[in-house]
């Protein structure tokens, strides 16, 4: 009885495995580098969130604080601490989250964004261009990449790159900074915009 | 002791800020008297802002800028300039946002913080923010600034705002500057500047 799924879950699982990599992720060819919040610098940008009809604008702060965290802090425009966390490949630290915001959806979603948004590098087997290329991160979130012709990140993506789970543009100012950052959701209604508050 | 301790020791006092001393029982009193006076005056207001975000973590202060406009009874318009352009209009229980053009409004019953929010800022503005059913009180005093503390006996205001301090010219009994402390390390400043009282405020100022 017990049989079927047994084999099931075995085939899932090797099915799986292929597809995300068919060797170790650090084993691929090709490395790419996301530099964007590489730097202990304070990153502030003004931050939209569109929530399905509704929209909420503040404040976004980031700051890289060791070799694998991240923390980030979103304010209302008045200055007012919605959401305070620390983000590294495999932990995260909650320091503060307003209550209309604390659902275990958000949570989950927006720590997911958030540590693929740091995630430093991914690999690849097909070498890195200005086209779609697969592009596999250590934490395994990132599944797709590209670049613009000049070699600078512009986008990061999880699932099916035809129907991304996830995606993040970027609009690069240069390889170590950009401007402009939306992070996408192909199953929720929620987008984040940021822009860049820092003077250049 | 360490010489360079020793130095460090003796360049300490150097480095404290202003020194703020309780004011006495009567003292509070006055004080309080004065502002009250001095608020019952005030029916519009018109002021330059800069607002300074206090995170622990970052290099800098983040800063934002504007003008910001008062009329009675609780009319309120936030209009930063720096470093983007959004307003926000507090009026008739609404709230009414303009971000670069984009319109949109909301009940400000809605939100209890919101509400609460607007309150504290018209009182913080026109001094009539010492009610002591909503906060503990205590008043302090410097040679530059009176200084009354506020810290909210209500619980889920005090999720948000830890306590809220208002710097007083001293010679005017006028609110210059406002903190929004959120924690022992996080606080948003206010600070005022241009303060212009009872000129006359076109509707346009709250028009959305």
């Amino acid at each position: 009885m017990l049989r079927f799924p047994v084999l099931l879950l075995l085939i899932s699982s090797l099915w799986l495995a292929g597809c995300q990599s068919g060797k170790a992720v650090a084993d691929r060819t090709f490395r790419v580098e996301n530099r964007y919040f590489s730097a202990e610098r304070d990153y502030v940008y003004r931050a939209k969130i569109n929530i399905g009809d509704h929209s909420l604008t503040g404040i976004f702060a980031a700051r890289k604080m060791s070799a694998d965290a991240h923390r980030i802090v979103l304010t209302t425009d008045f200055g007012n601490t919605l959401l305070d966390m620390e983000i590294g490949t495999t932990h995260e630290k909650i320091n503060y989250l307003t209550k209309n915001l604390d659902r275990r959806i958000v949570r989950k979603t927006l720590i997911s964004d958030f540590r693929m948004l740091f995630a430093p590098r991914c690999f690849s087997d097909e070498k890195p261009d200005d086209k779609l290329f697969s592009c596999a991160s250590d934490d395994s979130q990132t599944s797709f990449a590209q670049l613009n012709q000049n070699g600078e990140l512009v986008l990061l993506g999880s699932g099916n790159p035809r129907k991304p789970r996830v995606s993040i543009a970027f609009v690069p100012e240069n390889d170590t900074f950009a401007h402009e950052i939306t992070i996408s959701h192909g199953n929720l209604p929620l987008e984040i915009e940021l822009l860049t508050l820092n003077q250049p | 002791m360490n010489r360079s301790l020793l130095f460090l020791f003796l360049l300490l006092p150097l480095c404290a800020p202003a020194q703020f001393q309780k004011m006495s029982d009567a003292e509070s009193a006055s004080f309080r008297k004065s502002v009250n006076a001095a608020s019952e005056k005030i029916k519009t207001i018109t002021s330059d802002f800069t607002q300074l975000k206090h995170l622990d973590f970052l290099d800098k202060e983040i800063e934002t800028s504007g003008k910001m406009v008062f009329s009675e009874p609780s009319n309120l318009g936030w209009q930063y300039e720096k470093p983007y352009k959004y307003s926000i209009v507090f009026k008739h229980n609404k709230v009414y946002i303009n971000d670069a053009g984009k319109k949109s409004s909301m009940d400000a019953n809605a939100s209890k913080i919101f509400g609460k929010l607007n309150g504290l800022i018209v009182g913080s503005l026109s001094g009539k923010l010492f009610d002591e059913r909503e906060f503990e009180i205590s008043f302090f005093k410097s040679k530059d600034a009176n200084l009354a503390r506020l810290k909210p006996r209500d619980a889920e205001l005090r999720k948000y705002l830890r306590e809220i301090e208002l710097y007083f010219d001293p010679s005017e009994h006028q609110v210059k500057e406002v903190r929004l402390i959120e924690s022992a390390t996080d606080y948003t400043r206010i600070i005022f500047k241009n303060k212009r009282l009872n000129v006359a405020v076109p509707g346009a100022a709250f028009a959305h």
